[in-house]
């Protein structure tokens, strides 16, 4: 039997996390307020490892997660298995990890156990499902390209991504329509092995015992070991600043500014620095807030530090009537300009934003489900294993007015910026 | 007072919930859960009801505003306090109800509940929380009026629901109230609203309920005392058949049909939920898996409004193909081909989404204060998985039959000049005439004679199903003797029947008896 290596405190809660003889890192919490129980694996993949050939694969693969696999043939056997199992289910597919998850009666705990191993390691990619497939995928294509936000999508993805597929997880349509069994398969091969994912189940479970069903179940999970996620490059890159004239809703006016953050590999520091900052800025006691929103011309507004592993952003948002875009724009880069400087924060105020940061912590823990589909299969990914979060809160207490005037330096004051205005006239203005 | 602790005689009931009423007669429910995270629910019951077409959104505007500030908590200060928590004050709008929602850590809920309690009874109101409110309401309704996706379902809504009809009118408002209601507009409103009478409160959390009752009755035991009359909702369900079909800028269409559903409380609704939940396993297995015509499709039945409905949804490039498919799917159900695996796997995912509920306390504070404004017992949405382990395959059928009748549809679509659906598809349940009349043709049958349980009953001859047929024609029809007919009437939860599962047809007209 396994044995668990390490318990690790989170916010009171007892996560215990161990790595399986092939690489399989595994985490369990027992949570008894309801006899559910939630299994989630995340496998290190999406848009930011496709390449022109490959871009929407990653989300094509999610889908099939759903079909036929050597236990259920096809995908009617599948939603049977499903309703016998009163299982609850989703996945999604995003820039920088998939995740599959389900829900099911702490009863029946071994059987979706086994459910989740034989769709993550047999799945079939039957010809015949995939074509289906293919139709329901464009319609989801379609339902997206609906979107009031579909053109700020695409301008995003066009400007700050030198290669834009790897900011594109729903795909061309192109690729969709090409999709074969055989680089399915490829896919499998490279990304869908063992070290290269992790499993988290939470819920009305015991913890030993859950993860020595992990390692039963899971134990023939090959190793793999030809993932190139760990080594991939930065997929984001503002040089030079930039301005994009939006098309968007009548009656709506938007501004978004997207510069480059700190990476959690490189500059950890500047991430926790930037966290608070952030934080900072969304108090809506301090001036940010207050000289743009409750005494300005916007309807709401952030700015913020979005911790991705390859494309970390500082971003500011915000909605305001498009006969004020210009009012709210110059606003804004004045509060931009105003923020380099110390007096801009005061001591109080970072406190507090640092305390709040450990209080959404504590307000995560709400729900074992979403820690097991959300917050602990995103800071795995984003900080290669859960050291980072775990060492967070300690981290972001420590960070003082000069780590955030350090950052907002080094990551704001001096850096490019790409700038979107959306408006109903777009282009044309 | 030691509040009155409730104790659940059935099983997945959950435990730990007491209730208790604040001096000023504000109804608490609470349920007690260990942990770190409070949940506080303030319902004002009402909703749309209590809204005209001039200031509909109202509610939601004033209470928006409200909640930037008041008493001895001004805006500045309740800034301040809001930052230090880190709380939550969400707002939901709806036809029966509005609900603000406040999510902390245990230790802020005294503070939290007694701002939020000053902010509802002494808002301040200030011009700048009001034009923010008012420049966010806008957006969202500009963003809802251009996004297919939340559109259509108001499209459905225009055939769906009779001219006047209070769930027509939109609780987030319109532009145009948006645009133009007052602070001044806004006070008297609050000033009508904010009492005890129209009050319900929820919590779920760790705070016990003596501590609770002791911080409630301190700061929302204050507020002012009586309450507004809220009128009843009179029956939806469109007449005939409709289709509306609305064009906006969209790559693909979407599709929403509506159809009555049994009110709360009403013993078919357990078995019509039930086979609304095994219509969305079918859409899923029928549209997407078998055809896939859609990336979206979905099924349901609302629970806790005064007049529920039932819906499909699908979002597809062949509406013609998978609206035929939406009709037939309902149709199979309601005419009695439900596999009893179906069922059962109902009835186990309604046990995983209960307990997925229980782990967070917005959850049990919406299903508590629902329950107890729809049926008046907080319990009634806890045990839905208990009650649909009672039903058989053929209890599902019946209630579809018997409340699913016309069909309105709302379609949504990019270019509806080649929308290859030009009319609405009937479900089939019932078979209906041009003018919306139920025309059904076959054998009669009374039961119990002469008694007070005389019922008339025709089996459909096209579709094998049963009705009772109520009202002074049908009462003619026994005293003539007719053993077979051809009626016409309109469907009616109206008159009585000895098999209360049967649809009831008012009949208007006796066209042939052969």
């Amino acid at each position: 039997m396994n044995a668990i290596l390490l318990i690790l405190n989170l916010a009171g809660m007892n996560l215990n996390a161990s790595v399986l003889p092939n690489g399989l890192s595994v985490f369990t919490a027992g949570d008894h307020t309801a006899p559910v129980v939630t299994i989630c694996v995340a496998v290190k993949t999406g848009a930011t490892c496709e390449t022109p050939e490959t871009n929407g694969l990653a989300h094509f693969y999610e889908h099939m997660f759903f079909k036929g696999n050597a236990a259920l043939p096809d995908q009617t056997a599948y939603n049977q298995r499903i309703r016998a199992l009163g299982i609850v289910r989703n996945a999604t597919t995003s820039r920088e990890v998939v995740r599959y998850y389900i829900t099911l009666e702490s009863a029946l705990f071994e059987q979706g156990m086994e459910f989740m191993r034989d769709a993550m390691l047999t799945p079939l990619f039957d010809q015949e499902e995939m074509e289906r497939e293919r139709m329901v995928i464009t319609d989801e294509y379609l339902r997206n390209a609906s979107s009031p936000w579909w053109n700020l999508w695409k301008a995003v993805e066009n400007t700050v991504y030198p290669e834009p597929w790897r900011g594109n997880t729903i795909g061309e349509l192109s690729v969709i329509q090409s999709a074969s069994p055989e680089v399915m398969r490829m896919f499998q091969e490279k990304y869908y092995t063992a070290d290269n994912a992790a499993l988290f189940i939470l819920g009305d479970i015991d913890e030993a015992e859950a993860l020595e069903a992990a390692r039963e179940i899971f134990g023939e999970w090959s190793a793999g070991g030809r993932s190139d996620y760990d080594m991939l490059e930065s997929a984001i890159s503002v040089e030079k600043d930039t301005t994009v004239a939006v098309s968007g809703p009548e009656g709506v006016g938007y501004i978004y500014m997207i510069l480059e953050g700190p990476s959690i590999l490189s500059d950890r520091r500047g991430t926790y620095a930037g966290d608070v900052w952030g934080s900072y800025l969304n108090l809506s006691s301090r001036r940010f807030q207050r000289n743009l929103v409750t005494e300005g011309p916007f309807s709401e507004v952030y700015g913020g530090f979005h911790t991705q592993r390859f494309s970390p952003m500082v971003t500011f948002g915000g909605m305001v009537s498009p006969d004020r875009i210009g009012e709210g724009l110059a606003l804004l880069e004045a509060e931009i300009h105003a923020m380099g400087f110390p007096e801009y924060y005061d001591a109080e105020g970072i406190a507090m934003a640092a305390e709040l940061l450990r209080r959404e912590r504590l307000l995560s823990r709400e729900s074992s489900r979403d820690l097991a589909i959300q917050t602990l299969p995103f800071w795995w990914v984003q900080g290669n294993g859960m050291e980072y979060f775990l060492s967070y809160e300690d981290s972001v207490t420590a960070m003082e007015l000069s780590d955030i005037t350090d950052f907002v330096d080094a990551y704001i004051t001096r850096r490019p910026r790409a700038l979107f205005l959306v408006t109903p006239e777009g282009g044309e203005k | 007072m030691i509040a009155a602790m409730i104790l659940c005689a059935v099983t997945l009931l959950p435990e730990n919930v007491a209730a208790f009423h604040l001096q000023n007669g504000i109804q608490v429910i609470t349920r007690t859960i260990p942990g770190e995270v409070e949940g506080l629910s303030v319902f004002i019951i009402g909703g749309t009801r209590v809204q005209s077409p001039e200031n509909q959104g109202i509610e939601a505007l004033a209470l928006e505003a409200a909640m930037a500030g008041g008493g001895s908590f001004p805006g500045e200060r309740w800034r301040q306090v809001m930052d230090r928590t880190r709380a939550e004050l969400t707002g939901s709008y709806n036809y029966d109800f509005s609900r603000l929602h406040l999510r902390c850590l245990s230790e802020d809920l005294p503070l939290l509940a007694g701002g939020l309690a000053e902010c509802l009874s002494l808002p301040e109101l200030s011009e700048e929380s009001v034009e923010r409110v008012r420049r966010q309401a806008v957006s969202q309704l500009n963003l809802e009026r251009v996004d297919p996706d939340r559109r259509v379902w108001l499209t459905s809504n225009i055939g769906f629901m009779p001219e006047g009809h209070p769930y027509l009118l939109r609780p987030d408002g319109t532009i145009e109230t948006a645009s133009r209601i007052t602070s001044a507009d806004m006070a008297v409103f609050l000033e009508r609203r904010i009492r005890s009478g129209n009050i319900l409160i929820t919590h779920a959390g760790p705070t016990g309920p003596d501590v609770l009752r002791g911080i409630l009755e301190n700061t929302f035991g204050v507020l002012p005392e009586g309450g507004q009359e809220v009128p009843g909702v009179p029956p939806h369900g469109a007449p005939r058949d409709t289709l509306v079909v609305e064009e906006m800028d969209a790559t693909t269409t979407y599709v929403v049909v509506k159809f009555t559903a049994p009110p709360p409380g009403h013993q078919d609704q357990p078995a019509f939920q039930a086979a609304m939940m095994v219509v969305d396993e079918l859409l899923w297995q029928v549209l997407r898996t078998d055809h896939a015509l859609t990336y979206a499709a979905g099924a349901g039945a609302t629970t806790t409004y005064a007049e529920n409905w039932g819906y499909m949804y699908v979002t597809t490039s062949s509406p013609l193909h998978a609206c035929s498919l939406m009709a037939q799917v309902l149709r199979s159900v309601a005419e009695g081909d439900v596999d009893p695996e179906l069922l059962q796997g109902v009835v186990r995912t309604q046990v995983t989404m209960e307990g997925i509920r229980a782990q967070t306390m917005n959850a049990q504070c919406s299903l508590l204060g629902a329950g107890v404004i729809a049926t008046g017992h907080w319990s009634t949405l806890f045990d839905a998985a208990e009650r649909f382990g009672t039903l058989t395959p053929g209890d599902l059928s019946a209630a579809l039959r018997k409340w699913a009748d016309t069909a309105a549809w709302g379609i949504v679509t990019g270019n509806a000049g080649e929308l290859d659906m030009q009319k609405p598809f009937p479900l089939g349940i019932h078979p209906i005439n041009e003018e919306g009349l139920v025309v059904l043709s076959g054998g009669i049958e009374v039961l119990f004679p002469g008694s007070r349980s005389e019922t008339v009953v025709l089996t459909d001859e096209s579709t094998g199903h049963p009705y009772a047929l109520v009202g002074d024609r049908a009462k003619r029809l026994i005293e003539e003797g007719v053993t077979g007919a051809t009626v016409l009437g309109r469907l009616t939860r109206e008159g009585w029947s000895v098999r209360q599962e049967l649809p009831r047809i008012h009949v208007t007209e006796v066209r042939r008896e052969p």
